[in-house]
């Protein structure tokens, strides 16, 4: 009696914490899944759907473009032939990153341009901070968030979309001084690899919730994606416990969902439970 | 040495946690800060720099820039209408600048009506910026007040800026009216060979008809001054002009006086109307045509260039890459490799020959497809009946409608997330994917891309459903079913072995071995609830009343109570010392139990 009163306990503890694990709302940046300020849930209101890069990558180029933001783990060379192989079929692929691992996949896959991973700042044209900057999209602006620049310096054919104003610098040290490099400095290039096109943004975070509507941020994103359908890869960020606990429910629920364990398991527990009963009713009769 | 190594560490923690910025930050947490002084200051500089130079377009540019500054409260308002004050000033000023010049303009020519206007519009963009200026003056003082920016050097700009506009306005109305006009003519050839040389000619008299002799008037070309000649005793004046090699219809020639020395002070400047000279140049006839029409990235064509006129050089370009080609008789021909990088679509090419002398240039263009092969994925064969996790066999076959296949190809395959690919040649390709652990058993959409390393070929995809069953998933399921199974028997068991009603036992009564009392199986480790069941044992035998795997003590007590006379309250207490033991954990003296269930055997008379 007293095993079967610890197991119950421990059955009903497990159901909590999966419980408040699922309904736990997501906080981790860039989640498509996360409402909060640094989540991407906005992006669902313009079809955007998640997927891992190796799922993304064997869409239909013609059809979908790929948004890779603020990448933190590293890219392997399979990674590299997969974007490559993506944008050689006529694919758009947009990363938009700034102190993330995107310059490993620029340099895997021979993009002649790179995020300098420098921090951008602004002391006129900004948000309230310098931090963040205002850039120049044609006539409109485009509203940074702790940006860095792209170099395409060594991109002979890279066409320019964004730029910072000519009182940006590269701050390099935490405060503004007489040598830094001074603006404008390129914020989103666009260039050709084979029959596709790869736009680079050196900001992670012009879509995420907080920004997406700010400035013309929005429109800019339409813009590049045509009537492309925005896949988001969603497996290059660091997980927290949160996603990795959320994602351990998931495969479990997904393994559960099989018919053999589903009804599997509905049999165990209609025997449990017919046993449970009899031993329930015994003791209330006997001692 | 522990806290001192304690506090290097914290510091590298921390010195590292500041060299990497943040990703973002929430901009709805931030409060605005006004904008940078020294920022605004140096913008302020190269403003005023650009108004003094009278470079009003990038003076705008930079004014509308600044319009985008960020401030808090009504900062923001401040900055805002100061820059668009010195925008619309820098317009006025743009205006009146080039209106004083075209009323220049017209004065030198002698147009003195549509001078006098234009002056009038000069000066009410003055007036307009004069009267703007107070406004733009107050703002800079605010500004430089609350953010120390030096916005009043703008201001000072546009002072001064007015001030020089408006003298100079008042040296134009000058010579407006107080000059006598003259008139000055030209005549030329109608027509006139590239190259060649023309003589044109006219006269300069005063607005009276007084010739004017010994002046100096300058002939334009195209509005280019093209040489000058001094008017003889009657104003006439002769010229030799060489016509430039300009393949074009028509020449316009001009002549213009501008009066010099003492004569600045009396005539007004005049220009003649334009004649114009007809240009006369071979043109050539230049065809151009491509073979073959229809080609495949990487592949080359023949461009073939013909014209009626031989020994011209001929530029042929195409994909962004031009090649030269001399025409030594009336063909010549050349080959041109498309890029393998190009993609399908239609590509001009174009011939354009060079002008040599009076030979003029020429142009065509003939157009050229480029498209690549159309692969087809032709069959993906999969095992119907896969077993995950073990690996399965993927067969992918390609063809083209031409029959041609590249000599390389990748094949990549994507099931349940994973990715899986191979590089093959010839028609088919076989691939080994390894389905994941906890794949789903049933139906699985698999999808093939086929990328032809070969620049010729389009890529293909197609896709294939595979069902899958997952032995891991099949163990778990069986090792969840066999418990339950064996759970389900026993209950199920139990219940067919359930006693028959009693009605049927008491109709026929049947002389079986009598059967064990239920007392007799309980085997009580603890010593009190034994001394009870023993109790138990002696009431049965007294009573005749056995106990039943239903009764509870309670109510085997009330069952018996009536039979048991003196005896009724040690068994009454002896049940409830057994009731408190096993329902409440009590602790109970197994020597009371037993001193009670000695008295009752005592009172049942020694039964037990």
């Amino acid at each position: 009696m007293r095993g079967a009163g610890l197991a119950l306990t421990l059955a009903l503890t497990a159901a909590t914490l999966a419980l408040l694990t699922a309904v736990y709302p997501v906080n981790a940046d860039f989640s498509p899944d996360n409402l909060y300020w640094n989540g991407m849930s906005s992006l669902k209101d313009l079809g955007a759907v998640a997927a891992s890069l190796a799922e993304a990558c064997a869409l239909d180029p013609s059809e979908h473009a790929l948004l890779l933001v603020g990448p933190s783990k590293p890219f392997t060379e399979a990674d590299a032939r997969a974007v490559e192989s993506f944008l050689a079929r006529g694919g758009l692929v947009v990363v938009a990153d700034d102190f993330g691992t995107a310059n490993q996949l620029l340099e895997a896959i021979g993009a002649p341009v790179r995020l300098t991973g420098s921090l951008l700042a602004d002391p006129l044209f900004n948000l309230g901070a310098p931090q963040l900057p205002l850039a120049f999209w044609g006539g409109r602006r485009l509203a940074l968030n702790y940006a860095t620049t792209v170099n395409a310096s060594a991109c002979g054919e890279c066409g320019i979309l964004a730029e910072s104003s000519a009182f940006s610098y590269l701050n390099l040290n935490g405060r503004r001084d007489p040598g830094e490099p001074v603006g404008p400095f390129p914020v989103a290039v666009e260039l050709r690899y084979g029959a596709g096109k790869l736009v680079v943004i050196s900001d992670s975070s012009l879509f995420i919730n907080s920004m997406l509507s700010r400035e013309a941020n929005r429109d800019f994103l339409q813009q590049l994606l045509a009537s492309r359908k925005p896949v988001l890869v969603a497996d290059r960020w660091e997980e927290t416990p949160l996603t990795m606990a959320k994602e351990l429910l998931r495969s479990a629920w997904r393994a559960a969902s099989s018919p053999e364990v589903k009804y599997s398991l509905a049999a165990l527990a209609f025997a449990l439970s017919l046993e449970w009963g009899r031993r329930l009713a015994r003791a209330n009769k006997r001692f | 040495m522990k806290p001192r190594c304690a506090t290097l560490l914290l510091a590298l923690l921390a010195a590292l946690a500041s060299a990497q910025p943040p990703r973002h930050v929430n901009p709805d947490e931030l409060a605005a800060r006004p904008p940078d002084p020294l920022a605004l200051a140096s913008a302020y500089q190269v403003l005023a720099q650009l108004l003094r130079s009278q470079s009003f377009a990038g003076a705008g540019s930079l004014a509308k820039l600044l319009l985008n500054a960020t401030a808090p409260g009504d900062l923001a308002y401040v900055l805002s209408r100061f820059h668009q004050l010195v925008l619309e000033e820098s317009g006025l000023l743009n205006s009146s600048r080039t209106l004083l010049d075209l009323a220049r303009r017209a004065a030198e020519r002698g147009d003195l009506g549509a001078a006098k206007s234009v002056l009038g519009e000069a000066l009410r963009a003055l007036a307009k910026a004069n009267a703007t200026r107070y406004g733009l003056e107050e703002a800079a003082r605010e500004i430089e007040r609350r953010l120390g920016a030096r916005a009043t050097l703008v201001a000072a700009a546009v002072a001064e800026l007015i001030r020089a506009h408006a003298s100079e306005a008042l040296d134009v109305n000058a010579s407006l009216y107080n000059l006598e006009g003259t008139v000055v003519t030209i005549e030329a050839p109608g027509e006139a060979w590239v190259g060649s040389t023309i003589e044109v000619g006219g006269s300069l008299a005063a607005s009276a008809g007084e010739p004017l002799p010994a002046r100096r008037v300058t002939v334009l070309v195209d509005g280019s001054p093209a040489g000058s000649a001094v008017t003889d005793k009657s104003g006439r004046y002769r010229l030799a002009v060489k016509v430039p090699f300009a393949y074009k219809e028509r020449l316009s020639v001009a002549a213009l006086y501008l009066p010099e020395g003492e004569d600045a002070r009396r005539y007004r400047p005049s220009a003649s109307d334009p004649v114009y000279v007809k240009l006369l140049f071979t043109r050539p006839s230049l065809s151009v045509s491509v073979s073959p029409r229809e080609v495949l990235p990487g592949g080359a064509v023949k461009v073939r260039v013909s014209s009626n006129v031989s020994g011209i050089r001929v530029t042929i370009s195409a994909f962004g890459l031009a090649r030269s080609l001399t025409l030594s008789g009336p063909e010549g021909e050349v080959a041109l490799k498309v890029p393998e990088s190009a993609v399908d679509g239609l590509y001009k090419v174009v011939a354009r020959s060079e002008p040599n002398g009076t030979v003029g240039p020429a142009e065509a263009a003939a157009e050229l497809v480029v498209s690549r092969i159309a692969l087809e994925v032709e069959k993906v064969e999969a095992p119907a009946l896969s077993l995950a996790p073990l690996p399965l066999q993927l067969k992918v076959c390609v063809s083209s409608p031409n029959g041609i296949l590249p000599g390389r190809y990748r094949v990549e395959a994507a099931l349940l997330g994973a990715r899986y690919e191979v590089e093959a040649s010839g028609e088919c390709a076989e691939l080994v994917l390894t389905p994941p652990l906890l794949s789903p058993t049933g139906p699985v959409r698999l999808k093939v891309t086929v990328t032809p390393l070969d620049p010729r070929f389009k890529p293909a995809s197609s896709s294939a459903e595979v069902r899958l069953l997952n032995l891991l998933l099949l163990a778990l399921s069986a090792a969840l079913l066999v418990p339950a199974a064996l759970r389900l028997r026993r209950g199920f068991g139990r219940e067919v072995e359930a006693p028959p009603p009693k009605p049927v036992e008491a109709v026929q009564p049947e002389p079986e071995a009598k059967p064990v009392p239920y007392s007799e199986s309980l085997r009580p480790a603890d010593p009190a609830i034994l001394e009870y069941v023993l109790a138990v044992r002696a009431v049965e035998k007294a009573t005749g009343v056995l106990l039943k795997p239903s009764h509870t003590i309670s109510e085997y007590l009330e069952a018996v109570k009536g039979r048991l006379g003196p005896a009724l309250n040690h068994f009454k207490y002896l049940s409830k010392l057994a009731e408190a033991r096993l329902y409440a954990g009590a602790e109970v003296d197994p020597k009371l139990a037993r001193a009670l269930r000695v008295e009752l055997e005592k009172l049942l008379g020694g039964a037990g």
